[in-house]
């Protein structure tokens, strides 16, 4: 699945349809779920970042930093999920474990 | 038992005596003859020396060939957090020289200390040595290096008489022994130590002195009257660890024995004469006040830990910077619009004027899991849980918040990491266009922190309408808690205790969020303190009759509380109680507490008055006399039981008991006759 590519000299990312949207339109819902599915799909791509294929300057601002940010974040999936998971963990273990005994 | 035969067998011992200066002593200059001078005028018949993790072998055999009395080899050892003394059998010097060489060469530090393993190791057969942990004494062996030292200690170290006491009477306790734990040095000590114990031993060795030890029937603070008695004066003289009289006429040294007595027992607790008495009614009232705020400090801190609370969320919240923010994106949003026709390729990409995520503090549902964790976790209160809920149940919801939690706490990330990108896209695209950009306000945060501010006034204002907190019953009086509204800057820096002016603040007082601003803004005070000036809270001592009390009763009351505080202390003095009371107060509530105090600790009472001195059913009576000898006057104290015919000074001399009674008391036997007398006749 390919989020951001750079199609016609334009830069593009993945829309809710899974159609191609100019990355000028590009809202932070929009981005939210971008992070979403790189977090949890296994074979999501990038177009990578040339800023010779990108003549208008607002698109390079915007592909560049989300290129960046995206390729960063792939790399610390787990790491980025397991975090958020560490809250009560042993509380949760245990009421989970001690509740299926029950039931 | 008689007197004569018990004497015969108690043994006075002291087995913790100083001799070296190691690194965990002051400098002192050990001297032989001071040692003997100790031994002999204090009449001991054993002796240990235990150094602080040092055992000088030289040393000791010098001072066994000079003293006439058996002499222990010992150490003080540094034992986990606390001190423990190892004494052993004179037979056994070169082993246990060899054994506390290997503990000195683990102590460089006086902070060092061995852990119990290592203790054992060292000494390796505990039960063939005397052992006693520091025990109601600093610093005190506790927890398991205890436990594990249990089945090997004979006895346990305390400092003071009134510990002494309270070890032998509580079956629970150790057998407490009291030692000098003196530095024996070549400056001449005025005052020789005058803690020491008595044991019923027959022959000195550590086998029998261990026997005995395990018998707390055995053990004693003196001589001939077992626990009843202890010696306070190098002389010889006695105190009851229970109740004493002092008594005497004008400058026969009452006041210079009590002060004797402050020297010589560190952690006394001394009522002086008329210090509880009023003189200056507003200096008076407000050391009093002062007194009674800070022992009640923990009823303010309980009634304002409300306002603590909403405190800590509004001391972050800035309206005027909130109402600036939310101004600029008002404004720039308008700007905005007018400037429609001017966009260009940046200011027309989504992420120009795009606003971040709001991210949630996630507390409240933290907070929730916490309370389901308690129903789950509570023992005390299972039963009736278990009666009313299904804890499968609650523990499913406990996971099923938990997953809550975890789910919502990714979405919080994911939108930080979100709102990062957009502010950077953000501010690239602008630095690049001269068109306006809409400011980022967070309006949900605005609209909250008003909210917030509204109820922190509600709050404020409702606890500064005036009213009583608590009533609590204290010694026949009532201490009242009241609250209300501060109405002075003067009154504010009272509580604080600070230097600072509060005038400029107290000006907005009546707009709680306002004047929290101007405290906030004055660098010198503390924000964990500051919500001790938005309510006033003060008390009142009311008596039995509901009334405010007046200043005689005010003096009683202090009077009680001081008999009363004294109990953290190892004695209590009090000196001429009669002169700021008047007899009825004396012989119901004074009376009363001090017999109380004197069941758990020693009490000397110095008093003319008969009420509080033939009323109050002393254990011990102590007369102070300024004679005339060959060599000039001369202070003396003849001491015994209330009952006894004759009372005797420690030189051996003696006088009659019921005449200088009556001549301190009352003035003599005639006066005493006459007055009886008068009272027959109204009576008649």
């Amino acid at each position: 699945m390919k989020l951001l590519t750079i199609d016609a000299h334009k830069g593009h990312f993945l829309g809710l349809k899974g159609e191609k949207q100019p990355i000028d339109l590009l809202t932070k819902e929009d981005l939210l779920r971008l992070v979403d599915l790189t977090l949890t799909e296994a074979d999501v791509e990038f177009d990578p970042y040339d800023e010779a294929s990108l003549p208008n300057q607002a698109h390079q601002i915007i592909y560049k930093n989300v290129y960046a940010k995206r390729t960063h974040l792939h790399g610390r999936r787990s790491e980025f999920i397991d975090e958020s998971e560490r809250l009560f963990l042993v509380e949760y273990a245990n009421y989970r474990s001690r509740s299926d005994e029950v039931a | 038992m008689n007197s004569i035969s018990w004497e015969f067998m108690m043994k006075k011992i002291d087995l913790h005596i100083h001799t070296s200066p190691t690194i965990s002593d002051s400098a002192f200059e050990f001297s032989l003859d001071e040692f003997r001078r100790y031994v002999d005028e204090a009449g001991l018949h054993a002796v240990a020396v235990t150094n602080h993790n040092l055992f000088d072998r030289a040393q000791f055999l010098q001072i066994t060939e000079y003293l006439t009395i058996p002499v222990f080899p010992g150490i003080e050892v540094n034992l986990e957090m606390g001190h423990v003394l190892v004494i052993a059998d004179s037979g056994r010097v070169e082993e246990f020289a060899e054994m506390c060489a290997e503990l000195t060469s683990e102590i460089r530090d006086p902070r060092d200390s061995v852990d119990i393993g290592r203790f054992e190791k060292i000494f390796r057969d505990l039960s063939s040595f005397l052992i006693i942990p520091h025990y109601e004494k600093k610093p005190a062996i506790h927890g398991e290096a205890l436990e594990r030292l249990r089945p090997y200690i004979a006895a346990g170290e305390v400092d003071s008489e009134k510990k002494f006491v309270r070890a032998i009477r509580d079956p629970e306790k150790l057998t407490p022994v009291l030692f000098s734990d003196t530095r024996i040095s070549t400056i001449h000590q005025k005052n020789l130590p005058t803690r020491q114990t008595y044991i019923d031993c027959g022959d000195l060795t550590i086998g029998a002195i261990k026997e005995s030890l395990r018998d707390k029937l055995k053990v004693a603070l003196s001589a001939d009257d077992g626990n009843e008695l202890f010696q306070l004066f190098e002389n010889g003289q006695m105190l009851s660890t229970g109740l004493n009289i002092l008594l005497g006429e004008r400058s026969s040294g009452k006041t210079y024995t009590l002060d004797r007595i402050v020297e010589t027992i560190p952690n006394t607790k001394y009522i002086r004469q008329f210090s509880l008495v009023q003189t200056d009614e507003d200096d008076y009232t407000r050391r009093f006040n002062e007194h009674i705020q800070n022992k009640r400090s923990s009823v303010a801190d309980g009634y304002l830990s409300g306002v603590k609370g909403v405190l800590d969320e509004v001391v972050e919240v800035d309206l005027a910077a909130n109402e600036r923010s939310a101004q600029e994106f008002v404004e720039s949003l308008i700007k905005s619009a007018q400037e429609a026709d001017r966009r260009d390729a940046y200011s027309t990409t989504a992420l120009f004027d795009e606003q971040s995520f709001p991210i949630p503090s996630g507390e409240t549902l933290k907070a929730l899991i916490q309370s389901v964790q308690q129903i789950i976790e509570n023992i005390e209160f299972r039963d009736i849980i278990e009666k009313h809920v299904d804890l499968s149940d609650v523990k499913q919801l406990a996971c099923e918040l938990i997953e809550i939690l975890w789910s919502r706490t990714l979405d919080a990330k994911k939108k930080k990491l979100v709102n990062g990108i957009v502010s950077d896209i953000r501010d690239s695209l602008r630095v690049r266009t001269s068109a306006t950009h809409v400011k980022d306000v967070d309006l949900y945060k605005v609209a909250l922190d008003r909210k917030r501010v509204k109820r922190f006034e509600e709050i404020v204002r409702g606890m500064q309408v005036e009213g009583v907190i608590s009533q609590d019953d204290v010694q026949g009086f009532v201490v009242e808690a009241r609250k209300g509204p501060f109405t002075g800057a003067g009154e504010i820096k009272a509580v604080s205790g600070l230097r600072t002016a509060f005038s400029g603040a107290f000006q907005k007082y009546s707009e709680p969020y306002d004047y929290l601003r101007e405290l906030l803004a004055n660098e010198s005070l503390s924000r964990a303190e500051l919500y001790k000036y938005f309510v006033n809270i003060t008390y009142r001592i009311l008596n039995r009759d509901g009334y405010e009390v007046s200043g005689g009763e005010r003096s009683e009351f202090r009077l009680l509380q001081e008999i009363k505080d004294s109990q953290n202390f190892d004695v209590l003095l009090i000196d001429e109680p009669e002169s700021s009371f008047d007899n009825l107060f004396l012989n119901g509530n004074v009376n009363k507490l001090i017999k109380e105090i004197s069941q758990t600790m020693p009490v000397v009472v110095v008093t003319h008055n008969s009420t509080v001195g033939a009323s109050i059913g002393a254990d011990y009576v102590l007369i102070a006399k300024k004679e005339r000898n060959e060599e000039g006057l001369a202070y003396k104290i003849y001491s015994g039981h209330p009952t006894d015919r004759k009372l005797f000074a420690p030189d051996g001399t003696e006088i009659d008991n019921l005449e200088h009674m009556l001549n301190s008391l009352e003035a003599g036997r005639d006066v005493y006759s006459k007055r009886r007398n008068t009272y027959e006749a109204i009576d008649n």
